[in-house]
């Protein structure tokens, strides 16, 4: 009983490690940091980073991805969509974008398509596996070491956990490319705003800007940087590839400057409107984080009386 | 029991996953107050001997030990973080400042000139900075210093708007109006939400050292009552019952880190 006891509660404490670290957001603190400034990332975000650094998963890359083609196939023919999916893997990074061939629009989406696709299945085929996993860790266990197989539905809610493990990983990286990506778009339409205001044309002014533009935004344009190429093309393609909304609506509004649409006031009120938006974002957060905050007080209430009241406990068990 | 080693082994399987999946994700675990500098080091390795000869109970002496060192970096992290909160005001002040300057027709550097002699104490020794390495090396470098004198990135958006405005002639005013209404709200919003958690976080530490005060207290007057503990069981037991006080609390300085300080 003792042992259970501290095996549960070694248990719980692994659980909530590996919640907290795989499904990891960014906090309270850190969203608010950014609400107001671009801030620099000194971790580049790399676009082809589908399996992080490990070397063990990428020499499993092509059976992940043919399982998780196969899911794929299901999926559509079960008339499911990963469009979800995609953007979300787009957003996080997890999308390895093709070098396309300059000026040949069909071909580059085309690529694209194909990347989208493959990230697709990859993080499909993560699924499989890690649910595989999840379902046959007891059986195996068993196997190795005689313990007790346990009940049948312990097996399918490890499998279903392990199984949901990769998305709750998704969702936190999304979320923090996400203000990464907004600090770079307000960051970059401040100084695109100055910069035009002091007469620049807005060519001329968005490749000073892009130089001197911080953190993955800049990063990603740089990189998507090819001879050839206009500074609109390029803030365009990174907000299609990343599929940022409000990359897009940067998009969008130089778009509408070729056409003789005013630039200045529209890009400063555009970046304010956004640190403005993040920071009631932040306010609404700081209120569910109130709630927690009080279920976490009762835990720690809880933690207090087991603590104290189990050698009580032992004590009667030990009279009896 | 051997569901529980099963799904004890399980947990290990998923947390060696997670760490293979996304070695970055154990980079970004860090102790409440950021990383461990040899304060909370030394406040938890002294909280811990203290504990250890006192109860002669490992599981409490670790459990106690990372509880003072979260406490201290936690007090450490909210000094930083009021800091901050003051530079930004400062920074607030300065923007505002500036734009009048800018809006009587004067030139940048003699805004600088202003906001140096008549600027917020905070920011004194970075204003002073700012006028000299503007005087000797050029407004473009003072303001690169002076957004890297601070770490804060509102500091360098500051820095690089109002270089960029002087170095392509942009208009500097809606840009700085802007800049110190946003960062004032801000500041407010930090303070808002500061008072809003800060009770909260209050009455965990209170749970805590109560706690913590009470196991001690029981050891002193009552030797036999831990008994339970002594056993290797026990000593799980215990180490589930500090890790649980050890997630709680993490948790809760997490939900509740306000803007811009580190848990």
């Amino acid at each position: 009983m003792i042992a259970l006891l501290g095996l549960s509660w070694l248990l719980f404490a692994a659980a909530a490690w590996w919640i907290l670290v795989s499904s990891r957001r960014p906090s309270l603190s850190e969203e608010l940091a950014r609400s107001d400034a671009a801030s620099p990332t000194p971790r580049p975000t790399l676009p082809a980073a589908t399996l992080g650094a490990s070397p063990i998963l990428r020499s499993l890359r092509p059976g992940l991805e043919r399982s998780g083609a196969g899911l794929q196939r299901l999926l559509a023919r079960a008339g499911l969509s990963t469009r979800r999916l995609e953007e979300r893997l787009a957003l996080a990074g997890k999308v390895a974008w093709p070098v396309d061939p300059v000026g040949d629009a069909p071909a580059r989406l085309a690529g694209d398509e194909q990347a989208r696709r493959t990230a697709v299945a990859l993080h499909l085929g993560q699924r499989v596996a890690c649910g595989v996993i999840g379902f046959v860790v007891l059986p195996i266990s068993s196997a190795l070491w005689g313990v007790s197989l346990g009940p049948a539905w312990l097996w399918l809610v490890l499998g279903v956990v392990a199984a949901a493990s990769p998305d709750a990983s998704l969702r936190g990286a999304a979320r923090r490319r996400e203000l990464e990506l907004e600090d770079g778009v307000v960051g970059l339409g401040l100084l695109l705003s100055v910069a035009v205001s002091g007469g620049m044309g807005v060519e001329q002014a968005l490749r000073q800007a892009m130089a001197a533009a911080e953190g993955t935004y800049g990063e990603l344009l740089r990189r998507a940087d090819r001879a050839g190429r206009s500074g609109v093309e390029l803030v365009a393609e990174v907000a299609r590839r990343t599929g940022h909304p409000q990359a897009g609506v940067l998009a969008a509004t130089l778009r509408a400057s070729e056409r003789g649409t005013p630039l200045e006031e529209r890009l400063r009120v555009q970046a304010f409107g956004m640190l403005e938006r993040r920071r009631q974002r932040v306010l609404e957060r700081s209120n569910r984080a109130v709630t927690w905050m009080v279920v976490t007080t009762g835990l720690l209430a809880g933690v207090f009386f087991v603590l104290l009241g189990y050698p009580a406990l032992v004590m009667i068990e030990k009279s009896l | 029991m051997s569901v529980w080693v099963a799904l004890a082994l399980a947990a290990g399987f998923g947390l060696a996953i997670a760490a293979v999946q996304s070695p970055a994700s154990l980079r970004r675990l860090r102790v409440p107050g950021g990383a461990v500098r040899p304060p909370e080091a030394l406040a938890g390795i002294l909280a811990g001997v203290v504990v250890a000869v006192w109860t002669r109970l490992p599981a409490a002496a670790l459990g106690v030990g990372i509880l003072a060192a979260m406490a201290v970096g936690t007090l450490r992290a909210d000094q930083a973080e009021r800091r901050r909160l003051r530079l930004r005001q400062g920074l607030a002040e300065v923007a505002g400042r500036l734009h009048d300057v800018e809006a009587g027709g004067q030139g940048l550097a003699q805004g600088i000139g202003v906001v140096t002699d008549t600027g917020p104490a905070e920011l004194a020794a970075q204003l002073a900075m700012l006028r000299s390495v503007s005087r000797g090396a050029g407004v473009e470098e003072g303001l690169r210093a002076f957004g890297e004198s601070v770490e804060d990135p509102l500091f360098r958006v500051f820095a690089a708007s109002v270089a960029g405005a002087y170095r392509s002639g942009g208009a500097l005013q809606p840009i700085l109006s802007a800049l110190a209404e946003t960062t004032a709200r801000r500041a407010s919003t930090e303070q808002e939400i500061r008072a809003r958690v800060g009770g909260l976080r209050l009455a965990a530490s209170v749970v805590v050292a109560i706690t913590v005060g009470l196991v001690l207290y029981v050891t002193a007057v009552d030797p036999g009552y831990l008994s339970a503990y002594r056993s290797g069981a026990g000593q799980l037991v215990m180490a589930g019952g500090f890790g649980g006080l050890v997630g709680c609390y993490w948790l809760m300085l997490r939900l509740g880190s306000t803007p811009g300080g580190s848990l």
